[in-house]
């Protein structure tokens, strides 16, 4: 009967052994699958943001009329609207966010308004209308932005999550000579 | 027995590990699969939506060109299949009245209207594009914006005073020595189809000759229209608004210039605008820093065609040949001499009148006037006459 009670210490090793090994391949199947999920979460996150973001900005700039003001991470502009009236906005970066301030006319909202967070960089050059690089407000014809996002939230750098997306456009302001 | 019933306990305690553990690690696989599955199945339909955005805009602006090369057509090769004749026909022909679903490719295509604008040379373009195509989209963005060519001005006359003089003062046109201002086709004028001019020199106050001047009349009109009301020169007088464009176009070609100018030798062809110093439009009241003068002599080997559009004064001496548009807001004195002198129209609009506009009023010269209608139009063949969307109305609206 005491013997039917208990194991030895064989069969537990083995019972051990054998738990430890079920137990890490459970786990090494859970993490690929998280990794998995991680890296195609912050993918689409990235993605996602960097893309709503610069549709947003070339359609406007799509329509602009004149460019008042610029720099590689800042652009100030006047545009059409739908509704035919003007409109003065500027985009820059302020650390890691897009923004938005619309100073004519001024919106309801607070300005300036967040477009996205997570933005690792906001790079502008501009082009006059011989396609010649330019610095000159004036001068500018074409506008190419180039928008580098990451994770809004922080991660770890050797995180699946930590993802970087880098989306680029070229758009000719329609409403210029 | 002792064996069996050993095993026996044994085999009860480990079925019941097993089986929540494995429940536990297919529950936890199968959310991060549901969960993965679910973004590998949005991404794609975003990224969709977003190309067939995309490719609906591209549609829409296929469709703006397509109508402003119609419109291009139509005035410069009325004769091409497709072309939309100036002034617009109505009815509109199709596709242009928005009745044809007009295919670019398999991915889609557009339907485009063209209306009168609010001017002679504007026209209301509407561009709706469709992915993949109008009967079942998935994407619709629609374009409007008003196009415009460069303005016909016709003038009725080959040199033109007023229309802008402000009250209170007068305008003048004096004639003196052996000035020639032709508008008989007799004499070497051109008219354009269906404008006819009425007169050599039109003012909107008095017109004098000193000497023997040479004028011809155009048929059935007068060598000397005077005493004109403002209203009779509205249709041939730039607005602020056509010179604020004017001064864009000649900016993006480089022939914006500011202040006084002199030119011994032909400039460049085409449209040359010259503006005040400050870049304000010239007025009555225009501080006397913002009022200019072009002066154009020399004895030139080569001619100039063009529009030479000045807001201040303007004056022409020597052998000079130009061919085109003279506007000046303000005066315009002419004492040309030589086989040189103006083929097109001169018009002085008088904003300041300090001198009204004098042609050859010391006897010095001849300063041939030859009214030539097309050459007004477009500049001696320098002025370009396509439609194009005119700044500030390209805007993406919503609707079908």
């Amino acid at each position: 009967m005491m013997g039917q009670k208990g194991f030895s210490i064989a069969e537990l090793l083995v019972a051990a052994a054998m738990t430890s090994v079920l137990m890490a391949g459970a786990f090494v199947l859970l993490q690929q699958g998280q990794n998995a999920y991680l890296f195609g979460a912050g993918r689409a996150e990235v993605q996602q943001t960097a893309r709503g973001a610069l549709d947003r900005i070339s359609r406007e700039l799509r329509t602009g009329s004149v460019v008042t003001a610029l720099s590689s991470s800042s652009v100030t502009f006047r545009f059409v609207d739908e509704t035919g009236a003007t409109v003065t906005v500027q985009y820059s970066l302020n650390g890691t966010n897009l923004q938005r301030n619309q100073t004519v006319p001024v919106p309801a909202a607070a300005q300036p308004e967040i477009v996205i967070g997570g933005v690792n960089a906001f790079v502008l050059t501009y082009f006059d209308t011989n396609n010649v690089a330019t610095t000159t407000p004036a001068n500018v014809r074409t506008v190419n932005m180039r928008l580098t996002t990451q994770p809004q939230d922080a991660t770890a750098s050797l995180s699946p999550a930590n993802q970087r997306a880098i989306v680029e456009d070229r758009v000719r302001l329609r409403n210029l000579i | 027995m002792t064996i069996h019933s050993r095993s026996s306990g044994c085999l009860g305690g480990e079925r019941g590990m097993a089986l929540p553990m494995t429940m536990i690690v297919l529950t936890l696989i199968s959310t991060l699969t549901l969960a993965f599955m679910a973004l590998a199945a949005s991404e794609p339909i975003i990224a969709s939506n977003h190309m067939a955005s995309a490719q609906a805009r591209a549609m829409a602006e296929s469709g703006v060109e397509r109508a402003l090369w119609a419109l291009s057509m139509g005035t410069t090769s009325p004769s091409t299949t497709g072309a939309v004749s100036d002034p617009l026909p109505s009815p509109v022909p199709a596709p242009y009245n928005g009745s044809q679903y007009v295919s670019v490719s398999a991915n889609g295509g557009f339907v485009v209207t063209i209306a009168n604008g609010a001017a002679a040379n504007e026209r209301l373009i509407t561009a709706v594009g469709y992915v993949p195509n109008n009967v079942n989209p998935v994407a619709i963005k629609k374009i409007q914006l008003t196009a415009t060519r460069m303005k016909w001005l016709d003038p009725p006359c080959a040199i033109c005073a007023g229309g802008e003089a402000p009250t209170g003062m007068s305008t003048e046109i004096q004639i003196g020595g052996a000035a020639t201002v032709r508008a008989s086709t007799a004499s070497g004028a051109q008219y354009c189809a269906g404008v006819m001019p009425t007169a050599a020199t039109m003012s909107q106050g008095s017109i004098n000759t000193n000497g023997s001047p040479n004028l011809t009349a155009p048929p059935g009109g007068v060598t000397q229209l005077a005493n004109q009301p403002a209203s009779a020169f509205s249709s041939f007088i730039f607005s602020d608004a056509d010179m604020a464009m004017l001064k864009e176009m000649a900016k993006a070609t480089g022939t914006y210039l500011q202040g006084s100018q002199t030119f011994t030798s032909p400039p460049p062809n085409g449209l040359i605008f010259i503006d005040t110093p400050s870049g304000n439009p010239f007025t009555a009241s225009s501080p006397s820093s913002d009022i200019i003068m072009v002066d154009v002599h020399g004895n030139w080997s080569q001619s100039w065609s063009g529009w030479l559009v000045v807001a201040g004064s303007v004056y022409i001496s020597g052998n000079v040949t130009m061919n085109g548009l003279i506007y000046a807001q303000n005066d315009v004195t002419m004492d040309g001499t030589g086989t040189g002198g103006v083929t097109g129209a001169v018009i002085s609009t008088n904003r300041l009148d300090t001198n009204s506009t004098n042609v050859d009023a010391q006897s010095i010269g001849n300063a041939p006037t030859t009214y030539n209608c097309q050459k007004v139009r477009d500049g001696g063949g320098t002025i370009s006459q396509r439609w194009f969307s005119k700044p500030g109305t390209f805007r993406e609206v919503a609707g079908t």
